[in-house]
């Protein structure tokens, strides 16, 4: 019984979502994420069981490989896909509350800016991580980043920019944000970015890949 | 005297280098043979998607000066910071550029992304940002060309938003080039759009040279051209 949770989180972390996925080659034609996902509930296993046994430590596998640069972007993402694949079976464990999700992410790229890959990478690796995410998209003003926090309480915030003249809108829309509700903490993202620069606006703390944001979030959650 | 020169070229000229993409994924070396096959299946489409157009307005010496660590193109003054101007401070002209793939590679990309193939959607994009480099290196050796019949030397090609110069320049640079010009507008950020442009100067002139980007002088540690740098040098 414990083999097929193994099996389930070695096809995250190889990022196998399904069984027609060609990748890796030594599980092709085998069982993936979502098929193994169903039989583990088949068998008996709980949501809560399958997220913390499986699913779970397969990303944390991924993501400390990242971290140790043996993987990159594009396994994490394909990892995030087959979680994700995972996770459209436990959507009802979640909306009964028998699962809980990590929180409540709210992301957008600031007014402006138009760049939404970096953004998108990091929503499937927060989904992946068991974040509940809402996507305000790009170009989002501050006025839409204070009523996505009014409207989500208790939500944090990932704001990211891509451009230096974009980047000093995060400071408008984290004042915005604050002012709704004080105690939502912020966080920021983007290549112009630093540390230095979060600081400085008073965001609670910069990322430079969705790894080290979500590893902080899962710290803090 | 003709100074506008524009150029549709066709996506063989380029010569897109899939190594930069694999390095930008993050692969020195042995990138999984799972990336390299969707690369190679998405570089044979972006060759649709892509519309390529390039061209620069060439301003003749006399029209351009750098003093006082600043940069003047005919009626513009650029604040080009330190490490550009420690490269340009000797043009006495310049080429002033743009080069777009158009939007067909951005929407291809959005598009995977909204079906579910993100791998796929930031590896189109990837490529969208390799073939922008390549066909700005096509348009550099045209503009090399030119200062080599004229019988003058040009540098390395410099972007606002890069070396520490702002992104803010954007509209001053353009202001030097036709309405719409390789069909690059500008937002009131600076954001060119299509997104996949490139836009920038190289400077002209007998005292010239062709420098590497002195990358070891800028703190921008995520600029892709960082990454190309420790790229070659680790290839």
């Amino acid at each position: 019984m414990k083999d097929l949770l193994e099996q389930l989180g070695l096809c995250v972390e190889k990022g196998k979502s399904d069984r027609n996925a060609a990748f890796p080659p030594e599980l092709r034609g085998m069982d993936g994420a979502s098929e193994l996902t169903l039989k583990a509930l088949e068998a008996g296993f709980s949501a809560n069981q399958i997220l913390n046994e499986a699913l779970m430590p397969a990303m944390q596998r991924v993501g400390d490989r990242f971290a140790e640069h043996k993987a990159f972007i594009p396994d994490l993402m394909i990892a995030a896909r087959a979680m994700n694949a995972a996770m459209e079976h436990l959507k009802p464990f979640f909306e009964s509350g028998e699962a809980q999700h990590r929180g409540k992410i709210v992301l957008g790229t600031v007014e402006g800016d138009q760049h939404d890959i970096g953004k998108n990478i990091v929503k499937m690796v927060l989904k992946g991580e068991g974040w509940d995410v809402i996507d305000l998209g790009t170009n989002t003003s501050a006025t839409e980043f204070a009523e996505a926090v009014a409207e989500h309480p208790g939500s944090l915030v990932g704001m990211s920019a891509l451009l230096t003249t974009t980047m000093v809108k995060m400071e408008e829309s984290l004042q915005a944000i604050r002012a709704k509700i004080p105690a939502t903490k912020v966080f920021v993202g983007g290549a112009p970015l630093s540390q230095a620069f979060s600081d400085q606006i008073g965001a609670d703390g910069y990322f430079p890949d969705p790894h080290s944001f979500a590893l902080h979030l899962r710290e803090i959650s | 005297m003709k100074d506008i020169f524009s150029y549709r070229p066709v996506f063989n000229e380029l010569r897109v280098n899939k190594e930069n993409i694999f390095g930008a994924m993050g692969y020195e070396k042995n990138t999984p043979e799972q990336y390299i096959q969707i690369t190679d299946k998405l570089l044979k489409e972006a060759e649709h998607a892509a519309e390529l157009q390039a061209g620069y307005r060439w301003l003749s010496p006399g029209s351009a000066k750098a003093e006082h660590g600043k940069l003047v193109l005919v009626d513009q003054v650029f604040e080009i910071r330190k490490i550009i101007y420690s490269q340009l401070h000797l043009l006495d002209g310049a080429a002033v550029f743009a080069v777009s793939i158009g939007s067909g590679i951005d929407n291809w990309s959005r598009k995977f992304f909204e079906e579910d193939e993100p791998l796929a959607g930031y590896i189109a994009d990837l490529i969208g940002s390799e073939i922008a480099e390549a066909l700005a290196d096509w348009l550099e050796a045209k503009i090399a060309a030119h200062a080599l019949e004229l019988g003058t030397k040009h540098s390395n090609r410099y972007s606002p938003g890069y070396c520490d110069w702002s992104v803010a320049e954007q509209h001053k640079l353009f202001s030097l080039l036709p309405d719409n010009f390789c069909g690059v507008r500008l937002n009131n950020s600076g954001l060119m759009v299509p997104q996949k442009s490139i836009s920038g100067i190289v400077g002209t002139g007998a005292k010239m040279k062709w420098r590497e980007y002195p990358c070891d002088r800028c703190s921008l540690e995520t600029c892709y051209k960082q990454i190309h740098k420790s790229h070659e040098t680790a290839s």
